[in-house]
């Protein structure tokens, strides 16, 4: 049974080992490893550098100049002054003393190898604005009024009449079905307006009637 | 950490090469390959792009290869390279012309031509110029290095 467990332990170690996840985990490593070791191979070199530099300035007082000099900056310590415009791009120099000549050759890689990106993205970019403005003008036309219906205009009507008939004088509702019979017509019409204004219905804030004027619910 | 990935190569790169020209034999290399060199800006070109292609077989036989673009790119390894053969050769071998951005970029040409070569051809092309069989892109033959000036962080390499 022992035997088992390790062999079945062992199987899982060598799951675990083979895994994409832990592949990859040693590949970043080894990345970091190499990258580290570079790191202190640059500074080991750039400090050989500098001490033959300091050297070399003993005898040559010139060099002693550049020493602390930051690459890409110009020297401009010769008589001629002919070395300033040695290295006139400011970019250039600007992107290397701030240390970020890895940056300005990466963007220059990038650009050079994949133009077709850009293209690509600019396309897509375009193809969105372009259903964003159908999507708004989809929008814009579903928020107007839409035309007014007779039974909408009907229905209105008469939960109007209902609620004025319901507004008459007295407790008994066959009483105030029979006092709002009695009304004149053109009582009764006012009545009924004035029920749908009090709704809002027959205003000129209403969607179903935009103005005033053309309240299709008001009776003339 | 990429683009501190290729600064940090760009260093290593072309410390090591500036290192091998700046020592007492790269120096002397350099000496004599200036004199008497109809073409100067060939002739040094020629020193450096040897200093180059040693560095770049090291580095690579250590497992620490680098970006081919980061070689000739604006500010790259051979950018580095030539600022301080150009400070070295005014200041120390008084080749004054190499104060001459003129200069420095037909140096530039010439190395880029010489890697260009190398990448595409193999063997390095014969310069149209030569003057005869002797001569070689107008170096003196009396002199000259047969190999390109040694690294003097020889150690360096082995030390990590």
């Amino acid at each position: 049974m022992a035997g088992l467990m390790d062999a079945l332990d062992a199987f899982g170690r060598g799951l675990a080992y083979n895994s994409d996840e832990a592949k990859e985990d040693r590949k970043d490593q080894r990345e970091l490893d190499n990258y580290e070791k570079k790191l202190r191979l640059a500074s080991k070199v750039e400090e050989e550098v500098m001490s033959r530099k300091r050297e070399l300035a003993k005898q040559y007082p010139e060099i002693a100049k550049t020493i602390n000099t930051p690459f890409g900056v110009t020297l401009g310590v010769y008589t001629d002054n002919s070395v300033k415009e040695l290295y006139k791009d400011n970019e250039y120099r600007d992107a290397i003393v701030a240390g970020k000549q890895g940056q300005a050759n990466l963007a220059d890689a990038r650009a050079e190898a994949e133009p077709v990106k850009a293209d690509a993205a600019a396309e897509r970019a375009a193809a969105a604005r372009a259903a964003a403005e159908a999507a708004k003008a989809r929008v814009g036309a579903s928020n107007q009024p839409k035309p007014i219906t007779p039974v909408q205009t009907a229905n209105f009507r008469a939960k109007a009449e209902k609620s004025a008939i319901a507004k008459m004088p007295g407790r008994n509702p066959d009483r105030k079905m029979k006092a709002w019979q009695e009304l004149p017509d053109e009582q009764r019409k006012q009545l009924i307006n004035q029920e749908l204004e009090f709704w809002g219905v027959g205003g000129e804030a209403s969607p179903a009637a935009p103005t005033a004027n053309s309240n299709p619910f008001l009776e003339e | 950490m990429a683009e501190n990935k290729h600064a940090t190569d760009i260093s290593v790169a072309a410390g090591l090469t500036a290192a091998g020209l700046l020592s007492d034999e790269g120096l002397q290399a350099l000496g004599q390959v200036l004199q008497g060199a109809s073409d100067p800006a060939s002739a040094i070109g020629h020193a450096v792009f040897m200093a180059l292609s040693k560095v770049r077989d090291k580095l690579e036989s250590e497992g620490m290869s680098i970006d081919d673009k980061l070689w000739v790119a604006k500010g790259g390894v051979l950018d580095r390279v030539l600022f301080e053969v150009a400070s070295v050769l005014v200041a120390v071998l008084g080749f004054q012309d190499a104060a001459n951005p003129q200069f420095v970029q037909q140096l530039k040409q010439s190395v880029i031509q010489l890697m260009e070569q190398e990448d595409g051809e193999g063997p390095e092309a014969p310069d149209a110029d030569m003057e005869g069989q002797e001569h070689m892109g107008g170096m003196p033959t009396q002199g000259m290095p047969m190999q390109a000036p040694p690294m003097a962080s020889g150690g360096l390499m082995g030390g990590m």
